[in-house]
């Protein structure tokens, strides 16, 4: 390892990269330093887990129950006593699943989103005392709530198949939808991350903005049922192109539309690459303000 | 550039900010471009030094000199604010109490952690545990969170993995006088064989290790070099520095 400190890192860093590389290292950078430190990342994420099951007799069955209860109450406040007109168009247990579906990946969103701006504060004992490569952060997180993200995804599918009796072939192409999402979700938590270590403002500015993004993102509605006049602005809600896609995916086996799914990809290359190089650009100065 | 350089520091500075109030970080996020908002406190400035394979270097300095950030600077922790560092080869830095382990969980946890943190493969240090925990030597309390630890097992820990990672510069900071003699002397040994084919860079108030363990010794004052050279030379110069200066708060003035 050798390795060169300059007062601008970020410049050190894209000429290693630049030297080391192809002509456009720089595009895999975020990628490659994410690959390097692979087992760094394993190591940690096992090390959450291990930690928030110590001492609970049941270990992993508290990480399934919590989606089972909320799938259940979804199913129970629309299908049951409340008569939600939206519901019983769908059928029983539908709207519960059409919600479900999208609250998957909303969670994702908002869990990651809640945590951004304290990412590095809340290790800072890690970054001030060893030489931790502070980008893996955003990793760590992300494969932390990907592997919750996969086990209500599981019991998803599992209802699905309970009443409906089947699940739609196109839920086999949902991996194409998460993937450009994770890189997406990875831009938004190291440009919240570095903004977050800044200054504590921007933990409070996305607590309060939390609960405006769940009516602004399909997850009780669709985009069809937008009214047409304002349809076309859904989709500049990033999150918006994932959640629908997804959703018609698993449920309603539709496959999406391609421009759609190029500005899926757009949106989550431009995001991936932004939020890395602010990070990268703030690095040096986070160790000192955290 | 020569093979054999591991540390070549060219004439670095650090400075912190200080802002008066809470708000000012604010305005200097903003309006950063047109006016300064804070206080430049300036820990290190135009430090110029180089250490060569197998060379051992100690860092002398009264409390606030700058030795710390100096290391972490080495370490790449923390970057320059102007100059120079280069470091090649692994580092282990044995920093002042923690070397970045999480207490909630156990000795053996963060040994994992550690050593993947500094560049080993966890299969390389599962390998390596039996030996870690026996350099440790804290018994059974290998296994339990480490919250449960004295200040002087954290240490040893930290040391032991350090130890285990094969490192080619250890940066070890007044961590050892925590541990207790028979520890020391462990550390000694240990430091004693490393030296035949890594480098040291080692801070240190005890007088009697920098003369064991340094080939040169650098004496940071204010954080500026005042003398580098021979252990022999320098660290009477410092002792009798040290006994003619008053110990009062002059040393921490912040410029405006």
């Amino acid at each position: 390892m050798t390795y060169q400190s300059r007062a601008k890192t970020s410049t050190a860093i894209m000429l290693s990269a630049r030297k080391s590389g192809a002509p456009l290292g720089w595009l895999a950078l975020p990628f490659t330093t994410g690959w390097r430190h692979r087992e760094l990342i394993r190591v940690i994420v096992q090390r959450e887990f291990a930690q928030r099951f110590r001492g609970s007799a049941l270990g992993w069955f508290w990480a399934i129950i919590s989606p089972i209860v909320m799938l259940g109450a979804y199913t129970i406040v629309f299908t049951g006593p409340f008569k939600v007109s939206a519901a019983a168009e769908a059928g029983v247990g539908h709207y519960a699943l059409f919600i479900f579906a999208a609250l998957i990946p909303f969670n994702l969103f908002t869990e990651l989103f809640a945590r951004a701006p304290n990412l590095m504060r809340e290790n800072a004992w890690f970054l001030k005392k060893t030489i931790f490569p502070s980008d893996t952060l955003g990793w760590i997180a992300l494969c932390r709530a990907l592997i919750y993200a996969g086990i209500s995804f599981a019991i998803l599918l599992a209802f699905e198949l309970a009443l409906t009796g089947k699940i739609p072939a196109t839920a086999l192409l949902a991996p194409l939808v998460i993937v450009p999402y994770c890189l997406f979700l990875l831009g938004v938590v190291w440009f919240f991350a570095a903004l977050g270590s800044l200054t504590q403002d921007v933990a409070h500015v996305v607590t309060s903005i939390m609960p405006l993004i769940i009516f602004g993102s399909p997850v009780f509605y669709s985009v069809a049922d937008v009214p047409p006049a304002i349809r076309e602005f859904a989709y500049l809600n990033p999150l918006a192109i994932y959640i629908e896609m997804t959703r018609n995916l698993v449920l309603a086996g539709v496959v999406p539309d391609f421009a759609l799914y190029g500005q899926a990809w757009l949106v989550a290359l431009v995001a991936f690459w932004v939020g890395h190089a602010v990070f990268m650009r703030y690095r040096s100065i986070l160790v000192d303000v955290v | 550039m020569s093979s054999d350089l591991v540390i070549r520091a060219a004439g670095i500075g650090k400075s912190y900010q200080f802002y008066t109030h809470y708000a000012d970080r604010f305005k200097q996020m903003v309006f950063g471009r047109f006016r300064k908002f804070y206080k430049d406190y300036w820990v290190l400035r135009d430090i110029s030094f180089e250490a060569r394979r197998g060379e051992s270097i100690g860092i002398i300095g009264r409390n606030g000199a700058g030795k710390s950030t100096l290391l972490q600077i080495i370490c790449g922790i923390t970057t320059p604010t102007y100059g120079e560092v280069e470091v090649h080869g692994r580092v282990a830095p044995v920093l002042s109490l923690g070397t970045g382990f999480d207490t909630e969980l156990t000795g053996r946890e963060n040994a994992i952690i550690g050593g993947v943190v500094l560049g080993l493969r966890r299969a390389d240090i599962i390998k390596r545990f039996d030996s870690i925990a026996e350099f440790a030597a804290i018994g059974q309390f290998i296994d339990q969170p480490m919250k449960l630890y004295s200040t002087g097992m954290f240490m040893r820990l930290a040391f032991a993995i350090c130890a285990h990672v094969d490192a080619e510069l250890m940066v070890i900071d007044e961590s050892l006088s925590v541990g207790d003699t028979a520890f020391q002397d462990k550390c000694r040994t240990f430091l004693r064989n490393f030296r035949k084919t890594g480098s040291i860079l080692l801070v240190s108030h005890s007088v009697a290790e920098l003369h064991n363990l340094c080939d040169r010794v650098v004496w940071i004052d204010r954080g500026r070099i005042r003398e580098m050279g021979k252990p022999s030379e320098v660290i009477p110069k410092y002792q009798s520095a040290v006994h003619e200066e008053h110990d009062d708060a002059s040393r921490f003035l912040i410029e405006a």
